[in-house]
This record gives structure tokens, sequence and C-alpha cells, in this order.
């Protein structure tokens, strides 16, 4: 198994020319790679970068029409009356659930592979960890723009979070209030969706443009995690490279206006309708941190939030605290397990919050439900890593 | 990778030391900043005191008792009734008016430190508060319609009556002819379809029921709106009776727990008002205090005034559906 290249901390290198070019040269982006480049596995990062330029896109377009003095009423002017309003609308939710899931596959592809080591990719991997959070954030925040009555309970339940919970207990209440006045203003609706459109169409999207340039210049400096610059073997950026990017592009977007054309999307209850029967479930990528505070079992407090906080900050720091020398999955037993053990509980508790929201676990089901899935991720790996170890050597 | 680096050591110390600084200092300044950079109408309550308002239906009309009681009254043995809601003490507010047929709901007998044991309805005098009319037995009740564990609201927060246990509940154990904690009482409970939070209409004030689904922050009931009627049967609402719970969405964290007179102030900061109504002030209104019913004057009541005469406001009942020739269905 190859051994890992060194991380290089100095980030002043950044700024000085690489070694393989001429004196004075400065490249910006776009290398060549060599055929294994092109391997699919690679390019999770480049469907991620289309899904957020189609967001832009079609965000334009909606926000044309959209009006933050009366969200639910001029998203329903979307749906109705604008040419194409109704699948745009539907593809810019489509392609919002396509990209937080790409994000994940993305991260949980470079998790397993390792691909955060060497040259400036613990860099990059950081950046990435504040571009998934980003992703989510804008798509919660694009969620609550329509003023359906869904969006409004996940809007009070937000600003409740951050009070009842350790944010608010533990920061200064002059910045946890000033935190809400960044998010609602001074409360009345008005001020409330003005707010939510600014962070969504401009502040968060702006900082999520900004990182992720930041992100796929740090990719093109450090090159891909997996292969070496070969002489000869490398094929030019432009046309194949370029080509190859335009055309999966294309088929991801294609993918998603089918999909928004075969099911186009209902617009749910407005906020302050009232309405026996069954309810919209929050979206998919919510109902796990809406579902771990439930289950953590010890409340807000001291269970869910300060749980995802850790593993917030786990994430962040994994570059520094892998210090395995190898690359390869079975070669990095823990952090193998680990990603397993993240991969399970927040499948776990994304269908389980979709399928039983307001249902509250007692302590016991929780514990068992955690050891379960502690032991289902780490026993394999460790179990296949004795065997590879056992095979290896009987091979020799 | 160092030896490449022509930044002289004691130098980039100095310049990391700097940054570090600044940055501390920024973030120092910056807290302190946050009242320049918070709205000035953020934490200013919207009026002094909670509005006397007038309850309307969709088409403008006041509404009655008898109105309310022929149109959503809810027994023991009621499937489903409609629920109506309306925006007090601000806009977005929603409230439950609830009217319970055969049952005289009377004041919690123990204070609010010492649990939350339920009150059996007895023979005491009925609830402060309430609107309750002896000739048919029927309570009308009002609460709050924020849930106080996450600020779910209606229909999230639903009024479910005795004979209809919703599903969600059932998954937590609740049966029509349970046993015990298991039993879905004989009138129903509100309950939150968001994360099982229970309250019990019947408790009045004090309604919070099995101790709602999370730890110690949702151990508080949903705040009762004070109700009153004038001559013409109409009903008013006219503040919050703040020795039970207060409406928690609008404390300010930490230190904003508080309960008794200043509550008003946090409560009403940030929103909008409700609509002020062009009909003139009632004269007296008939409200139950905790002994008997009594006559009261407005003014009496320290609700929200102007130059000191009582601003009338006005606030609209809306249901989820149209029943009886009464067309109140809306959106609050």
């Amino acid at each position: 198994m190859e051994k890992t290249e060194e991380n290089n901390y100095n980030i002043t290198d950044l700024m000085k020319e690489e070694k393989d070019l001429p004196e004075g040269t400065y490249k910006l982006g776009f290398k060549s790679v060599t055929k294994k480049g092109y391997r699919i596995d690679e390019w999770t990062g480049a469907w991620v970068a289309t899904a957020l330029i189609y967001q832009i896109v079609t965000g334009i377009i909606l926000f044309f029409y959209y009006s933050q003095v009366d969200p639910y009423a001029s998203t329903q002017y979307i749906i109705n009356n604008v040419p194409f309003g109704h699948i745009i609308l539907t593809s810019h939710l489509y392609m919002a659930y396509t990209m937080i899931g790409l994000v994940y596959f993305h991260m949980m592809r470079q998790w397993f592979v390792g691909s955060y080591k060497g040259k400036f990719r613990w860099l990059q991997w950081i950046l990435g960890v504040f571009l998934f959070l980003l992703t989510v954030l804008t798509a919660i925040l694009g969620y609550m723009l329509a003023n359906t009555a869904i969006a409004m309970a996940a809007l009070h339940i937000g600003l409740l979070f951050m009070q009842r919970s350790v944010i608010g207990r533990i920061l200064p209440g002059a910045l946890i209030n000033w935190i809400e006045a960044i998010i609602v203003g001074n409360y009345t609706t008005t001020a409330t969706f003005s707010h939510l459109l600014a962070l969504h169409v401009a502040v968060l999207s702006t900082l999520m443009l900004a990182i992720f340039a930041a992100h796929f210049m740090l990719f093109e400096r450090s090159g891909l995690a997996s292969e070496k610059v070969e002489k000869g073997k490398m094929i030019p950026w432009f046309p194949t490279n370029l080509l190859y990017a335009v055309f999966s592009a294309i088929i991801l977007i294609g993918i998603v206006l089918i999909f928004s054309a075969t099911f186009p999307q209902t617009l749910t209850l407005a906020y302050g309708s009232l309405a026996y029967g069954t309810f919209p479930v929050p979206d998919w990528y919510i109902t796990s941190v809406y579902k771990l505070m439930d289950v953590a079992g010890y409340g807000l407090s001291t269970g869910g939030v300060p749980l995802i906080i850790g593993i917030l900050i786990f994430m962040l720091i994994i570059p520094f605290i892998d210090r395995y020398h190898k690359k390869g999955v079975l070669e990095r037993p823990w952090i193998t397990a680990f990603g397993i053990y993240l991969l399970i509980g927040i499948s776990v508790m994304t269908i389980w919050g979709y399928s039983q929201p307001g249902l509250t676990q007692t302590r016991l089901l929780t514990e068992y439900m955690w050891w379960a899935i502690t032991l289902v991720s780490f026993l394999p790996v460790y179990a296949m890593r004795f065997a590879k170890k056992d095979g290896d050597f009987n091979g020799d | 990778m160092n030896k490449d680096n022509n930044i002289k050591e004691p130098e980039k110390r100095a310049f990391l030391k700097g940054a570090g600084l600044s940055i501390a200092a920024l973030l120092v300044g910056g807290l302190s900043m946050e009242r320049y950079a918070v709205p000035k109408g953020r934490s200013v309550p919207v009026m002094d005191n909670f509005p006397l308002a007038i309850l309307e239906d969709p088409n403008g009309n006041p509404i009655t008792t008898s109105e309310v009681i022929e149109f959503a009254g809810a027994s023991k043995t009621t499937k489903s009734s409609p629920i109506l809601v309306f925006n007090y003490p601000l806009q977005d507010e929603p409230t439950f008016l609830i009217a319970l047929r055969g049952i005289k709901i009377t004041t919690p007998n123990t204070s609010p430190s010492s649990g939350f044991a339920p009150v059996p309805p007895g023979t005491d005098a009925p609830m402060d508060g309430i609107i309750y009319d002896s000739a048919t037995n029927t309570s009308i009740l009002a609460v709050s319609g924020i849930c106080q564990h996450l600020g779910c609201v209606p229909p999230f927060l639903d009024y479910h009556p005795g004979q209809s246990v919703p599903f969600e509940s059932q998954l937590i154990g609740y049966k029509l002819d349970g046993v015990g904690v298991q039993k879905w009482p004989d009138y129903g409970l509100i309950y939150c379809k968001c994360h099982g939070s229970q309250y019990n209409p019947v408790w009045g004030g004090r309604n919070l029921y099995n101790n709602g689904p999370a730890a110690s922050p949702a151990n508080h009931s949903l705040p009762q709106i004070m109700l009153a009627t004038d001559s013409n049967d109409h009903i008013y609402a006219y503040g919050i009776n703040s020795s039970n719970a207060v409406i928690r969405t609008h404390l300010k964290f930490p230190d904003g727990e508080t309960h008794g007179a200043g509550v008003k102030n946090e409560d009403l900061t940030g929103g909008t008002a409700i609509r002020q109504s062009t009909r003139t002030t009632p004269t007296s209104l008939n409200k139950y205090s905790v002994t008997s019913l009594e006559s009261v004057s407005p003014s009496s009541l320290d609700v929200n005034q102007s130059n000191g005469s009582i601003i009338l406001y006005k606030t609209t009942v809306v249901s989820n559906e149209n029943k009886d020739g009464l067309n109140w269905k809306g959106t609050f």
C-alpha cells in the first residue's frame, strides 16, 4: 500500500510559483491528469460543483419572481404563472436534494480513500466541512422561504434550539441576540422574510461560492490524491477534461430535470392554515438532526446539540488526528470504522426521523441502538483487517 | 519546508502574535457593537400592556359565546371538532379557543412551583379568565397555540377531543380504552405532532400533561389567555394568566425565564401588533375572577392604553372548516 504524502502547513507556499514551471510563471487551475483521473469516483466534486452552478442559475430566475412581502402567494405565482416556473422551482428543490446527497457522497469518498492527506489537502478538507455546513444551512433557509406551516415550525424550532441549547446558554446574551437579529430582524413577518431571503440568496450563497473557489484552487494546486504526475502520460485539459466535465454536468442536470418533470413539487400547507390529517415532515436532510434531539435521550443541552457540535469538530480535525502512514481502507481501521459508524448513524436517524417524527425514544432503546451501530461498524473492519493480514502473511 | 521560507522566525512570530491579538480585539469589539448592529425595534415592547381585543369572525362580525359553543363545543363523545384559532397578543401568535361541554374548569389549588398535579373539576368557582356558561355547563377556554417545547404552532399543535386519538400519540402508547397513563383522557388532549408534547385543556391554565417529550424546558403549560364577555355576549381577550406560564418564544436567554408581572415587557417584544378596531370600547365587561362572575370596568384590567384611554384591538377567529352556516374558514 502506498505511503501518504506529507502535509504542507506553510500556507505562504501557496503564493509561490510551482517548481515544475519556468521561473516567474504562475498557473491557476486546470491541471491535466492521467487516464486514471477520469475514473468516475474522482469526479464526485465536479458533480457538486455542477449542482452549485445549476442552483445559482435557477435561483436567479426564481429571485426575479419571488417576493418576500408575500412569500406564499409569490411561490404559488411562480408555480402557476411563470413560464416553466413549476419545473424551475421543482428542479431547484431537487437539485438541492441532489447537491446535499452528493456532498455527503463526496465527503465520505474522501474520508474512506483518505485523500485529505498530503500537501494542502488538509486545508481543502477543512474548507470542505464549512462548505457542507453552508450547503445544509442554505438549503434550510431556502425551505423556509415559501412560508409554509412546516417552514415556520422549522424557524421557531431553529431559534429555540439556539436559545435552549448550549449555544444559547454559554454564548453571551448579546451575541445570541445579534445572531437572532441577523436571522429574523425584529421578528415582524416582513423583516423575517427579508432577512431569510438576503441570507439565502446573498450572504450564505456568496460565502459558499467564495469558499468553493478556494477549495477548487487548492485542489488544482495539490492535484489528485490518488495519482502521481507522470511525464508523457498526462491527457491535456483541453478538450478532454472540459468535454468530460460538460457531459457529466449535462447528464446530472438531465436526470434532475426528468425527475422534476415526472414528480413536480406540490406546495404544502401555508403558514396559518388549519387542517386535520397528515402533515408534511421536515426535509430528509434535517430529519437526522431532528431525530438526534430525541434519540440522544439526554435533552437538548446535554444530548443532541453538543453531540452534533462534537461530530463537526471531529470532522474538522480529522486530517490532524489521522496518524496512519498508509492510505487504503483497511490500513486506517478506526477512521474507516468511524466513517461507517457515521454513515449508518446518519441513515438510521434520517429514516427514523422521517417515519416517526413525533415519537420520543426511551434512553434504553437509544443506548441499544448506538452500541449496536458501534459494533456493526467497528467489528467487521477490524475482522477484515485481521483476515487480510493473515492472507498477506500466508501468501508470502 | 521552512528552509524555503525566507521570512525570519522572530518576525513570523511577531506577525502571528499581532494577527492573533487583532482577531481577539475584533471579537471583543464586535460584541460591544451589538447594540448598533441589532435593529432598534428589537427588544423594545411593541406595546406596554396586553391589548384588549374583540374576537371577530373572518367577515368582521363579533363572535358570541353561544356561536362558539354551537360551532365548536366538544364533549366526551366528540370525535372531531373544528379548530378555532386567533392571534393574541401579537400577530403570528396563534391562540386556541376551546369550548368544552359538560364541564366546569376550576382554579388549580396548587401553586405553580409545586409540580403539575391535575386538579379534577369540582364544585369550586370557574377558573379566572375562562367563560363559563352555567345554563349548558360549558367552559370556553383560550390557551396559547405555541408549543412550550420548541414553538410548533397549529395545525402541528392541535386539540384532539375525547374520541379522537391521533396516530402520533398512539405511537407513544395512548389508547381510547387504555388504562391509567395510557388512557386518552375523556376530553382528549392538545397534542403536538412535532415532538409529542401533551396538554390537557380540562386542567385550565395548568395544562401540561404527562411531563411532555423532553427534559425541563417542556415542563410548562400552554399560557392561558384571559377572556371576558360584554352585555352583547361578545368575547374579548385581555391578557395572559402569567401565574401559570408565559409565552416562551419571546423570552430572552439567558435570564429570561421570569414569571409574574414583569413578564409583559418581555412577552411583547419583537413582532407586529394586532390591528386596532374601530368599534367603541365597552363600558363594562363580565369576567370570572377566582370566586365568581363579576362586572368590571375595562380600565381596571391593566390593558394597553394611549393617553389614558383604552385602545380596542381586534383579532380574527378562524376555523379549519365551515359548519352550521358559520363561515369561519381562513388563515390566522
